[in-house]
């Protein structure tokens, strides 16, 4: 196993034979079990006389798919894992809200809260640089926005929707990422789902990476151009698509395609891979494509000055055509942002979707990205951002070193403030995310369907705010739980080798 | 079959014999009378030829249609505003104008002194930021309220909190209509509404703004198309909005209420404005 965690990425392939049948019958068993339960409650309303419903007749069903099922029927025995309402501050400790299922028990699709308030330690939350508070001068600075300017500005962003916070920060990003303009979004999302069909159209080829986000899948389907993928995190497998795309044109056709965009992210974030740029840019400039880096968590997580994934590898950023990115993590904010050059920023500005009819972002979330942007600037003079920066370095280091070595398989590059725990099989999950519970810590699980039905994980995303005896709980709660039911692993374990 | 042909007294494994041959021979005379199959031999390029495509692509500009004098012009002069002072607004340049341009109908944005508090508490209490989606620890007990006082406003059972307005109508069309699906919307539907229909694969129809006899005239077309195919479980949707944002015109909604409950369509109502 010690190869595979160094090698930082886990394939199906790879797995013992053994491993893959014991995780298969679980869902086998579920699936028939499921099954069962949904014919013996079919035939029990048809007895009774309340048959399928003449709505479900008449109209058709409303939802139909095998996703449907699965959520209805196998998903709610761990209803209770995901969705987990908080109250208070989503900061280094949260304050979870204890819920159970009717009569006490779990497997049923109605989850009650019981009224307990459990102070948790958060795993879960994206709160790299550790914003997330309720005092400070980011809530002053947001405070007096919120009374000069108001909740939102209730008008698009051509119309009467730009204010004097908007120019600023707008500005700030710019200067922070060193690109000549830049254009703000109220919602991560729409910013990559609206500005894909601005910059592509028919005739054009888009080349993704196979485990991009649903909103950058969502924004090439509905522009139009042609998709091809590539290997996760690739470059020789990108080179060769590249090259093909290139010599074969469009299909049918064979003539020569419009422009090609390569569209990848910074960091991953269920596999905890940081991209590796410095490859992908020298495919770009020796094939004369256009690059689209989505620095969703990189932004303010990378880099000695939290300048993302382009400082981190020491590449210029003039050299990626458009940089995206979002408030939600390292700022605690709302939104996203584009920064490209200023013919790129005005077109956005002018066709966009999201800008065009869309209200913009609402002035005390701004304001919110100002004063963090402040701080990790330096410009506030003082030097909390960089002390921020440092003790997200050194959280990250501390706890994947020590989860190594206590013998879990982490996957990842070293330095991703995303730390994903392999949990390969179905049953430990749920046990591993209700034991964390008890002993207040609040993990994040991942399975099927956001991941392979094999490969389902934990996923630890350390902060700022945590410090080395938080950390040292944690691993302690962890070791146990690992002790338990079976997830640590020896450097010779035959079972893995 | 061996008693058949016993009662027929035929010998029985001579038959079986000719029969077998006789198979075999009409097969083998199909077989040469089909056009034998030769696949395309693919192409092979000689790496100069490789090199040379690569090396005289060219590709247009990132941004094919730049913005003009005009937009650039819109785009510069866009106010800027400085303050909101309940209905004055200030901007860049003039001080304290009537406000007229923004959609604030109720005047909740700014300055109300029924919202101000209990927004400026729960900035206090919990901070700006959710940090995660409503899956991971992003699900605060505010959105669980919020979301149980809107059902009952609006006398439902329940009700769903998105971040984004546009992303609305953009994700939920999506996830009840699927490909094979027929959905009927009105023309001036805005825009939100039209990429909700792209994304979800339907069979989309857009009938003439508020023309009721053209809606009934679609809806009989639909179900004789489905009647025909002999499809089931087909669900048929249609979209309208409660005050056109683009137009400013009403949608008839009793009797295209009236119109779905006849030919069993469901109704998907936008009223954002």
């Amino acid at each position: 196993f010690f190869s595979l965690s160094i090698m930082g990425r886990i394939n199906v392939e790879q797995l013992p034979f053994f491993t893959k049948i014991t995780t298969y019958v679980p869902y086998f068993i579920a699936l028939v079990f499921s099954y069962c339960r949904v014919s013996v409650t079919n035939l029990i309303n048809t007895l009774k006389g309340n048959s399928v419903s003449t709505e479900t007749k008449e109209y058709g069903p409303l939802v139909k798919s095998f996703n449907c099922f699965f959520e209805k029927w196998m998903f709610s025995r761990i209803m209770d894992l995901f969705a987990r309402p908080i109250t208070g501050v989503p900061g280094a400790y949260i304050d979870v809200l204890i819920q159970t299922g009717e009569d006490n028990s779990i497997n049923t699709r109605k989850l009650t809260r019981t009224g307990e308030v459990r102070k948790c330690l958060n795993l879960g939350s994206y709160n790299y640089l550790g914003f997330a508070e309720n005092t400070g001068r980011c809530v002053d600075d947001v405070d007096n926005t919120m009374r000069t300017l108001g909740n939102s500005t209730c008008s698009t962003r051509l119309e009467m929707g730009t204010t004097v916070v908007h120019r600023e920060l707008e500005s700030l990003m710019c200067e922070f990422l060193g690109k000549e303009d830049c254009i703000s979004f109220g919602m991560g999302y729409a910013t990559n789902s609206t500005t894909i069909p601005v910059i592509c159209g028919r005739g054009d080829l888009i080349i993704s990476d196979m485990l991009n986000h649903a909103s950058i899948v969502v924004g090439c389907r509905s522009s139009g151009a042609s998709i091809k993928v590539f290997k996760h995190n690739d470059p020789k497998h990108l080179e060769q698509v590249v090259r093909k795309a290139i010599i074969e044109g469009q299909p049918r056709t064979n003539r020569p395609w419009k422009k090609i965009l390569i569209v990848v992210e910074g960091i991953y974030s269920m596999e905890g891979e940081i991209l590796c740029l410095p490859e992908v840019v020298e495919i770009k400039k020796r094939y004369n494509c256009y690059l689209y880096v989505d620095e969703a968590h990189s932004i303010g997580a990378l880099g000695k000055t939290g300048r993302g994934v382009c400082e981190y590898w020491g590449v210029d950023t003039k050299e990626v055509d458009i940089l995206m990115g979002t408030f939600t993590k390292s700022f605690s904010a709302a939104g996203g942002y584009i920064a490209s050059s200023k013919d790129v920023i005005d077109t956005l500005r002018m066709n966009s979707f999201a800008s065009a009819s869309d209200i913009s972002m609402p002035p005390p979330v701004a304001q919110q990205v100002i004063s963090s942007l402040k701080i990790i600037m330096g410009k506030d003079g003082t030097d909390e951002g960089q002390k921020r920066l440092a003790s997200l370095r050194r959280n990250t280091t501390y706890f994947r070193t020590k989860l190594q070595e206590y013998g879990f398989i982490i996957i990842g590059h070293p330095d991703s403030p995303v730390i994903p725990l392999m949990i390969i099989h179905p049953c430990k999950m749920p046990i591993f995310s209700r034991m964390c519970l008890e002993k207040n810590i609040a993990v994040v699980m991942a399975s099927y369907p956001a991941t392979e039905v094999e490969l389902s994980r934990a996923r630890f995303c350390v902060s700022a705010g945590h410090t080395i005896e938080d950390l040292d709980y944690a691993l302690e709660v962890i070791k146990e739980i690992g002790d338990i039911i079976n997830l640590r692993f020896e450097q010779n374990d035959p079972l893995f080798l | 079959m061996l008693e058949v042909l016993l009662l027929l007294e035929i010998p029985s494994d001579v038959t079986l014999h000719y029969v077998i041959y006789a198979l075999m021979t009409i097969i083998i005379v199909f077989l040469f009378t089909r056009k034998s199959y030769r696949p395309k031999a693919p192409v092979v390029l000689t790496p100069q030829e490789i090199n040379e495509l690569i090396t005289t692509w060219e590709p247009t500009p990132l941004i094919c249609n730049k913005v003009d004098e005009y937009q650039k012009f819109n785009i510069e002069t866009v106010p800027v505003v400085k303050s909101v002072n309940k209905e004055l607004i200030s901007i860049e340049g003039y001080d304290n104008l009537i406000n007229f341009g923004t959609s604030n109908y109720l005047g909740l944005a700014q300055g109300s002194e029924l919202i101000e508090p209990s927004t400026l508490g729960t900035l206090h209490a919990t901070g700006l930021g959710s940090c995660g989606p409503r899956n991971f620890y992003g699900t605060l007990d505010v959105h669980l309220d919020f979301e149980s006082r809107m059902a009952k406003f609006l006398n439902v059972d329940s009700a769903i909190l998105y971040s984004s307005s546009i992303a609305t109508c953009a994700s939920v069309i999506p996830t009840f209509s699927a490909r094979g699906d027929y959905i009927l919307s009105d023309e001036r539907v805005r825009k939100s509404i039209q990429v909700g229909n792209y994304t979800s694969r339907s069979n989309v129809t857009y009938f003439r703004h508020n023309d009721l006899n053209h809606v009934e005239e679609l809806m009989i077309q639909i179900t004789k198309n489905i009647q025909k195919s002999k499809q089931k479980e087909i669900r048929r949707f249609i979209v309208v909005e409660g005050v056109y944002q683009n137009y400013g015109t009403m949608c008839r909604l009793r009797e295209i209420i009236a119109l779905a409950k006849q030919y069993k369509f469901r109704v998907i109502l936008d009223d954002s404005v």
